[in-house]
């Protein structure tokens, strides 16, 4: 996704390679942070201060991770800071009372479910599971580069994957027999 | 082999990770199991759908909003003792409750997901019904809102407005949260948006290519339609629902939120035209609102409602904004400051030449042709959320000086339009 000669070159104190290196990365840092926070604003937040982080330690990134793999280490460890930080800050009737208006207004379009009922799935999922998923799926990675952006060993990768998908499997068949899904 | 044990073939089996004995295996398996078919049906598509999750993109470019911050740290490693404040100035730059012009046709095209709109729509929908609300009590008028009107004109009408000002916001979001997901693929957009070239970027929203986002389009537009109203009834100042807008020059002191005193500034300001009270036919009013309308009696405002709130709207044709922006007579009013609420303001301040108009988009400064609204210069200093951004005033060679109130410190900058420069005042 990057040239390895741009690393190289932003590394070495080209400002110029380092902004257009950070211009690279930032849709793939900011869906990263949109899935694992699921929110805009708090995605904004935290994936200018994972760019940020980017460009001030562009120096301690060594070739032996891969490029990708570090910065998505940077962007989901301010994530999951963050979203550790955040209290849940709905009821559970506010919750139900939103769900439910939001469904009405999104009847006439039914292709709108399926999107919206598994983002909303997935925001049930522990911090580590759903960064897993993030990188599974909207980064594409591989079991270990998953790892080695999480810092996890491969065999946790592959549990927290596997129990995350059989949740979300469960989650999405209970919306099912509740009727939401078409 | 058993069911559990099967279990983790299946799962390997969705990220391709089976070898070809392990995907025997597990054909074998599934071939006199039904539980686990189902299972695995079940996960594939599970699989399938989340690799189908929208790319979502940033509503704006990251890299040009941190690019003062990044200047701020250069600075510092270098030395300058200036970085700090710099720093501390910008500390929050992100898309919330920032500043929306109206005739800011990027906010349009761009994703959906930005709140930003919405608090503008529920806001400009919240002055609108308070502008009519005033306007029944103080004209008798004979418009078709005269039923709606009396019902909302009861003592309690203020605290019923907030409710549905909130709840109309709330729902707004609501929606909006909907489509974040859907914002797919939209990166030629964001990108046209995020060079700041807000007249350039009006191409259609359907250029988007994945199924995604169309079938999203038309929830997109339709609360906005909703904002298309009063097409021709004269209404007070262009001005903007939901914050308070002063207006320095000693003109009625436009900033009392209470709704009373902004009742007579209202009442003046439409007082003319006799169906104005339409103007607030599908609003839900938001109370401070009646600042900004108030301002409207006293300073500055002959622009007709439909430029006016055409051009508050999100979703209304950039350019009807034009001739309002050129015809006000905002200059007389000297500065208006805004203040950054929930829901954002357009301030405008035309060059005594004439031939430009200032604005603030995006939090930060822009200067576009006054009759063409194109785009002469957006300044590269965006602000974050903190900040008060005032325009203030320009000089007879066009150059335009603006504030900016973060935190407890003010900074001015300089625009030089015709040199195309940008620096900070010497104070």
């Amino acid at each position: 996704m990057v040239a390895p000669e741009l690393v190289k070159a932003a590394q070495a104190g080209d400002r110029d390679a380092l902004i257009t290196l950070l211009r690279e990365i930032e849709a793939h840092v900011y869906r990263t942070a949109y899935y694992i926070l699921g929110s805009e604003q708090d995605a904004m937040d935290a994936s200018q201060e994972a760019l940020i982080r980017i460009y001030t330690k562009i120096g301690s990134y060594e070739e032996k991770a891969l490029f990708k793999t570090w910065v998505q280490r940077i962007v989901t460890n301010i994530c999951i800071d963050k979203f550790r930080k955040m209290k849940p800050t709905v009821s559970i009737d506010e919750h139900e009372m939103v769900f439910a208006a939001s469904h009405n207004v999104e009847e006439e379009i039914v292709t709108g479910y399926l999107a919206k009922d598994i983002r909303e799935a997935i925001d049930k999922l522990p911090a580590h599971h759903r960064s897993v998923v993030v990188l599974r799926y909207l980064q594409d990675f591989s079991y270990h580069e998953i790892a080695e952006s999480l810092n996890l060993p491969l065999n946790t990768v592959k549990s927290y994957l596997f129990r995350a998908r059989q949740q979300l499997q469960t989650l999405l068949q209970d919306y099912q027999k509740g009727g939401v899904r078409g | 082999m058993n069911c559990p044990e099967v279990m983790e073939l299946m799962q390997r089996h969705l990220d391709e990770d089976l070898d070809q004995k392990e995907e025997a295996e597990l054909a074998a398996h599934l071939q006199g199991c039904l539980d686990c078919r189902l299972m695995l049906e079940r996960l594939q598509e599970l699989s399938d759908e989340l690799a189908q999750l929208p790319k979502v993109l940033p509503p704006f470019s990251l890299v040009d909003s941190i690019l003062p911050q990044l200047d701020a740290i250069d600075r510092q490693a270098s030395g300058q003792p200036e970085a700090l404040a710099a720093l501390g100035h910008i500390d929050r730059t992100e898309t919330g409750d920032s500043t929306v012009l109206p005739f800011d046709k990027s906010r349009r095209e761009r994703r959906a997901g930005s709140p930003i709109s919405w608090k503008v729509a529920g806001g400009v929908v919240a002055a609108g019904l308070i502008i009519g609300l005033f306007a029944f009590n103080v004209n008798q008028p004979s418009t078709k809102n005269a039923d709606m009107a009396p019902e909302l004109a009861q003592p309690k009408a203020k605290a019923t407005e907030q409710r549905s000002a909130a709840a109309a916001q709330q729902q707004a979001d609501d929606q909006m949260s909907i489509q974040d997901q859907r914002g797919d693929d939209r990166k030629q957009d964001y990108y046209e948006n995020a060079s700041a070239s807000g007249g350039a970027a009006v191409d259609a929203p359907g250029a988007s290519s994945d199924a995604g986002p169309e079938l999203v389009e038309p929830q997109a537009v339709k609360p906005q339609a909703s904002l298309h109203f009063s097409a021709d009834a004269p209404a007070s100042e262009p001005s903007p629902p939901g914050t308070a807008l002063r207006s320095s020059a000693g003109q009625q002191p436009a900033e009392s939120a209470d709704g009373a005193p902004a009742a007579g500034g209202t009442g003046a300001g439409v007082a003319g035209g006799g169906e104005a009270g339409m103007a607030g036919a599908l609003a839900a009013p938001a109370p401070a609102a009646g600042g900004a309308a108030a301002s409207g009696g006293g300073a500055a405002s002959t622009a007709p409602a439909a430029d006016a709130i055409q051009g508050l709207a999100p979703s209304a044709p950039g350019d009807s904004a034009a001739p309002n922006a050129a015809d006000a007579p905002q200059t007389k009013a000297g500065s208006s400051k805004l203040m950054l609420g929930p829901a954002a303001i357009p301030v405008l301040l035309a060059s005594p030449s004439g031939a430009y108009v200032a604005a603030i988009e995006d939090r930060r400064v822009v200067i576009r042709q006054a009759g063409s609204q194109e785009l002469v210069f957006a300044s590269e200093r965006v602000w974050g959320e903190g900040a008060a951004l005032s325009l203030a005033a320009w000089s007879q060679d066009d150059q335009l000086t603006y504030r900016v109130e973060n935190g407890d410190r003010t900074l001015a900058f300089v625009i030089d339009v015709k040199a195309h420069t940008e620096a900070e005042a010497a104070k």
